[in-house]
């Protein structure tokens, strides 16, 4: 969460509603990768939690889930949600997986490769935790996609103020459509891939989602120059966002999913 | 990702008419006959997936 983090009750808010949104995605592929019964899972920029609980439920009793997150505090409220008594969380570098055992059956990740300075080298750290014949399952998204049909003034702004700013801090948007390459460049097989987005119209339009994307990257646009706080108006984006889809019949896109999963040979 | 290559070939291939109607591309420069194969190979050199376009769904009730 190195990236688009504000402060901390925010954020921790952001992590857990964001998440709620892409579970049910995380579910299928977790599913149609293969996670089953008995296995011992690692899981790499746990943040609030939500991946591992879902791999926990489809390991079960007799599996575990170790969740690794360079954040203390995420830890800690991944912890306070978390009462299946084999997810264990512990703070650690993703990128490099000092200090973590290997032999799992699975590695699993979710927004986090977005946040690492080296990609290709976080999934091969990841791939050496994981026993041959073991599963590496990667889910990111694609930020550049269109945010709402139609795209009307003040989506098109917050749209091209994010961009631009990741770009200029050299913060890789696109991973989700890469993750294919990403897996041949470190060395694994082609991943299998599934891609899936939410979208909806009318009053339960996730602006908010995106409002709280947009607003956690306002420390970061005013460090790169593309916007001020002043500008982007967090406080009152969400509304602002949901009044002008609501006002164009409309709806938003939660960015598209990718998720890719390959055996280790 | 082999079939999904060939499937976008031919339908490139078939757009092909359409394409070369407003002046875009010539037939000859897409050259339908082997685009399939072309593009296949292309993406498993540069080790790229193959995306199928997204498909949204709707559904309400009246």
């Amino acid at each position: 969460m190195d990236y688009f983090a504000a402060d901390r009750a925010a954020e921790d808010e952001r992590l857990l509603a964001q998440s709620r949104l892409v579970d049910p995605a995380t579910k299928r592929l977790l599913e149609a990768a293969g996670l089953a019964p008995g296995m011992r899972v690692l899981d790499l920029g746990s943040g609030a939690g939500n991946v591992a609980r879902l791999a926990a439920e489809l390991v079960g009793p007799n599996g575990a889930v170790v969740g690794v997150e360079k954040d203390p505090e995420a830890v800690e409220l991944a912890q306070r949600h978390t009462s299946a008594p084999n997810v264990e969380f512990r703070v650690g570098d993703a990128q490099t997986l000092y200090g973590i055992e290997g032999g799992f059956d699975a590695v699993t990740g979710r927004l986090i490769l977005l946040h690492l300075p080296d990609t290709v080298g976080a999934l091969r750290a990841a791939a050496a935790r994981v026993r041959p014949g073991g599963l590496v399952i990667m889910h990111e998204c694609d930020l550049g996609y269109l945010w709402a049909s139609p795209q009307p003034p003040l989506w098109s702004q917050a749209r091209a103020w994010l961009l631009e700013a990741a770009e200029k801090a050299g913060i890789g948007t696109r991973l989700g459509p890469a993750l294919y390459s990403l897996y041949r460049e470190a060395g694994l097989p082609g991943p299998r891939l599934l891609v899936e987005a939410v979208a909806e119209g009318g009053p339960a339009a996730p602006a908010w989602a995106w409002a709280n994307v947009v607003s956690a990257a306002v420390p970061l646009m005013e460090q790169v120059g593309v916007a001020t706080r002043a500008e982007v108006e967090p406080e009152t984006l969400a509304g602002r966002l949901l009044a002008e889809i609501t006002d164009y019949d409309g709806c938003v896109i939660w960015p598209p999913f990718t998720g890719a999963w390959a055996v280790r040979p | 990702m082999t079939i999904h290559s060939l499937h976008t070939g031919d339908r490139v291939a078939e757009d092909a008419r359409l394409i070369a109607q407003p002046g875009v591309a010539t037939a000859t420069k897409v050259a339908p006959a082997t685009l399939a194969t072309r593009l296949l190979a292309d993406a498993l050199a540069s080790g790229s997936a193959m995306l199928g376009p997204p498909r949204a769904g709707a559904w309400t009730t009246v």
